[in-house]
């Protein structure tokens, strides 16, 4: 058996110093405790919200039209108001472009809205139309996905269905999520069941427009929290007509100086100048003359603006055959949009999510600054407890010096020392960890509120030893370990051998 | 040298008295103008909105109403897309009518109309003198024309601002001038009433400028015509009526 000398003398002197090896060796163990279990937690959180988020509604990869602020399925997030979604341009091609490319497994467009749904019926009693409304309203509330039934379905297979039936090909209807249909029921003054019409008011960018449709089905989404809990997925077709998606949404309309020429003043006290601006006797068109039943003239028109638009959609999005495969699609689809000139940009989960996501996000940072401090914390005892325990082997260090031991030996000694230190003892910790992880597992720890199903990225806590995570521990810890022990052997090799021996 | 201060201190209050009590007048004359009690009256509305960067949204409507049964009616014009909606409200009850799904909605009174700058409070009934107390009046001039101006403060919640200052024409209570301040003293929209028609021995606005003050550049024209009190048949109030236009 030829172990180096220094190693030798290392463990014959951690074996010596039993409790002071025992005291650093239980502090590194417990520093790669921390570490390994908070980067299990941060990664099954990080895991879990990913999964909850591409698995309901996000997909893998989103294209979308371009905006002037980030756009997201819930339209453009832009600074004092709702800037209007912008629609994919060249749909056609840039969905079997995407729908052609290497690992996409299922494709689907949709488009997004608003729409409160609303009563339809009279005997509203006066009780309902005061203050209660606020709440009333928010029950009314529905975040619309319009849906292409023909593909839609395929990419979200999680989707659990409570009641009736999903949306079919060309069919027009509504599916809500289960747990508004009570807050609906309520607002509507009747119980809404399978079946039954259901009025939406839509507000798009050409004004309000009522809807009538059948609610064909109830869900509940897979995970709590990872979207909002109005989600109501509807027909294409029906959407584009309460969003104003329609032909007529860039009609020119011209006016003359009446009813135009004050907009562009600049001296509005100009108005009043002249006396006789003030006044305008002037006999108008007699009332007479006006036919209540012929007051709209044509309605012609007004028909065929209010097609809605086949070819306008929000956004695509695709179904990998691996999640890992995003990235790649994403970029490759990106360089594909500018070699094109289209305005349009992919992106992935959580461009889709937008606010979402972000909010889940920032939970996660401050989740993942508490673990940092708290390493950094462990790190610093670790640190301290060796520099004291070294200082005080001060006279030691002196005597092996007086015995002809060079700084380079001393120096070794104690690298080789609290080397084996980290090593023993932050295998001990690792192992420790894989206990404490099958334990959580076992566990199963319900999150129990939709703040730890975020942060659990499920309903239960489900923890995984990352391999990375366990080789950055241990070198974290020995490193930590060497780095403690090389200030005070320095401190200790300066003085005189003769002195640190007394 | 006592007793002069207190003449100029009697003064002063008198005359402040004098203010208010024409003030007060002066609120109900113009409250009176939007009065129509009695009589039916309908006008066609046109409203041009602009927004910096964006095409100007217009919206051209006909209105009815019989404010004696509480009763109002809407039907738009312009946009051609939306031709033929409609609004009815009867007392508290407001009902949408979208003729292109033929469906029937509630809706409130206090909605933007269709995105412009003009409130529904624009279009109905309200009292000056109801919802605000005066705290000062002065004289002055609003272009050439002499007028009172009147500083008025909330007497109540219920009303969109905190303050609003009038400018009144003074040889004939005409308004000429609105500037609505938020609760923190901040100038929020600036509403010119430069024309004006007489209509059954009432002075009634006939264009409308209505500023943004908060957002520069946004601002909405109301223009009024057509105005009439001539009795309007009973069926114009009726839901009936906004789906018989559409026939």
């Amino acid at each position: 058996m030829s172990m180096p000398v220094t190693l030798r003398m290392a463990l014959r002197n951690l074996v010596e110093h039993r409790s002071k090896s025992l005291i650093i060796g239980s502090l590194l163990g417990i520093g790669v405790l921390i570490l390994i279990l908070g980067n299990a937690f941060l990664d099954a959180s990080k895991r879990g919200i990913e999964t909850s988020f591409t698995k309901n509604y996000t997909a893998d990869v989103v294209i979308t039209g371009k905006a002037d602020g980030p756009v997201s399925l819930f339209g453009v997030q832009s600074i004092g108001g709702l800037e209007e979604t912008p629609n994919i341009p060249d749909y056609e091609k840039v969905f079997s472009h995407a729908s052609a490319l290497a690992g996409v497994q299922k494709t689907s467009g949709m488009a997004s809205g608003f729409g409160l749904i609303s009563r339809d019926v009279d005997g509203i009693s006066e009780a309902d139309t005061g203050e209660d409304d606020q709440e009333g309203m928010m029950n009314a509330f529905v975040m619309l996905f319009g849906v292409d039934a023909s593909s839609y379905w395929q990419l979200f297979d999680g989707l659990q269905l409570v009641q009736g039936s999903l949306l079919q090909p060309g069919q027009r209807g509504i599916v809500l999520p289960e747990a508004r249909l009570a807050g609906i029921s309520e607002y509507l003054q009747r119980t809404v069941h399978i079946g039954d019409e259901i009025l939406i008011q839509g507000m798009g960018s050409t004004g309000m427009r009522l809807r009538s449709v059948p609610l064909v089905g109830t869900y509940t989404l897979a995970s709590k929290g990872a979207g909002p809990e109005q989600l109501s997925y509807i027909d294409i077709d029906t959407l584009r007509a309460l969003n104003g998606m329609t032909l007529g949404s860039s009609e020119n309309i011209s006016l003359g100086e009446a009813e135009t020429g004050l907009l562009g003043l600049t001296d509005l006290d100009s108005l009043f100048g002249d006396d006789s601006m003030v006044m305008e006797s002037s006999p108008q068109a007699p009332q007479a003359s006006l036919n209540l039943d012929t007051l709209l003239g044509d309605t012609s028109k007004r028909e065929a603006l209010n097609q809605a638009d086949s070819g306008a959609w929000h956004s695509i999005l695709l179904r990998m055959e691996h999640p890992s495969q995003a990235p790649v699609a994403i970029a490759a689809l990106n360089a594909w949009f500018t070699e094109e000139g289209i305005e349009a940009e992919a992106g992935d989960w959580k461009k889709a999510a937008g606010p979402y996501a972000q909010s889940v996000d920032v939970l996660r940072v401050v989740f993942s600054v508490a673990v940092f401090v708290l390493a950094v914390v462990a790190v610093i005892v670790i640190m301290n407890t060796m520099v004291v325990s070294i200082i005080e082997r001060t006279g030691e260090i002196g005597t092996m010096r007086a015995l002809g031991g060079g700084r380079g030996f001393v120096r070794r000694l104690f690298a080789a020392e609290s080397t084996v230190l980290a090593i023993v003892f932050g295998i001990a910790g690792l192992a420790l960890s894989a206990i404490a992880i099958l334990v959580v597992n076992l566990l199963r720890i319900q999150a129990g509120n939709e703040f730890f199903t975020i942060l659990f990225g499920g309903p239960v806590l489900h923890l995984l030893l990352n391999p990375l995570s366990v080789l950055g521990a241990l070198v974290l810890v020995t490193l930590v370990g060497l780095l403690a022990s090389i200030y005070p052997v320095a401190v200790a090799l300066r003085i005189q051998p003769i002195r640190a021996m007394q | 040298m006592k007793r002069i201060v207190c003449a100029v201190m009697a003064f002063v209050v008198v005359s402040t008295a004098v203010y208010a009590q024409d003030a007060k007048k002066i609120l109900a004359e113009l409250d009176a103008v939007q009065d129509f009690s009695g009589k039916d009256f309908s006008a066609l509305y046109t409203i041009v909105s602009q927004k910096p960067g964006e095409k100007d949204s217009v919206t051209q409507a006909r209105m009815f109403r019989r404010d004696n049964k509480d009763q109002f009616a809407m039907i738009i014009l312009l946009p051609e897309v939306n031709k033929g909606q409609g609004y009815l409200r009867e007392d508290d009850k407001v009902w949408f009518y979208d003729p292109t799904s033929r469906k029937f909605s509630f809706s409130s009174i206090k909605e933007s109309i269709q995105d412009s700058e003009a409130k529904g409070s624009d279009l109905t009934l309200r009292s000056t003198a109801d919802d605000y107390d005066v705290t000062s009046v002065r004289e002055g001039l609003l272009g050439k024309v002499p007028v009172w101006i009147l500083d008025l403060k909330a007497k109540t919640t219920e009303v969109p601002y905190e303050r609003v200052v009038l400018y009144v024409r003074k040889d004939r209570t005409m308004l000429l001038k609105e500037e609505a301040y938020s609760v923190s003293g901040r100038l929020m929209r600036t509403t010119l009433y430069p024309k004006y028609v007489e209509l059954d021995g009432k002075m009634l606005p006939s264009q409308i400028l209505i500023v943004d003050e908060l957002n520069p550049g946004e601002r909405s024209q109301m223009t009024m015509t057509e105005q009439s009190v001539e009795t309007l048949p009973d069926r114009v109030f009726t839901k009936a009526f906004l789906e018989q236009v559409n026939k």
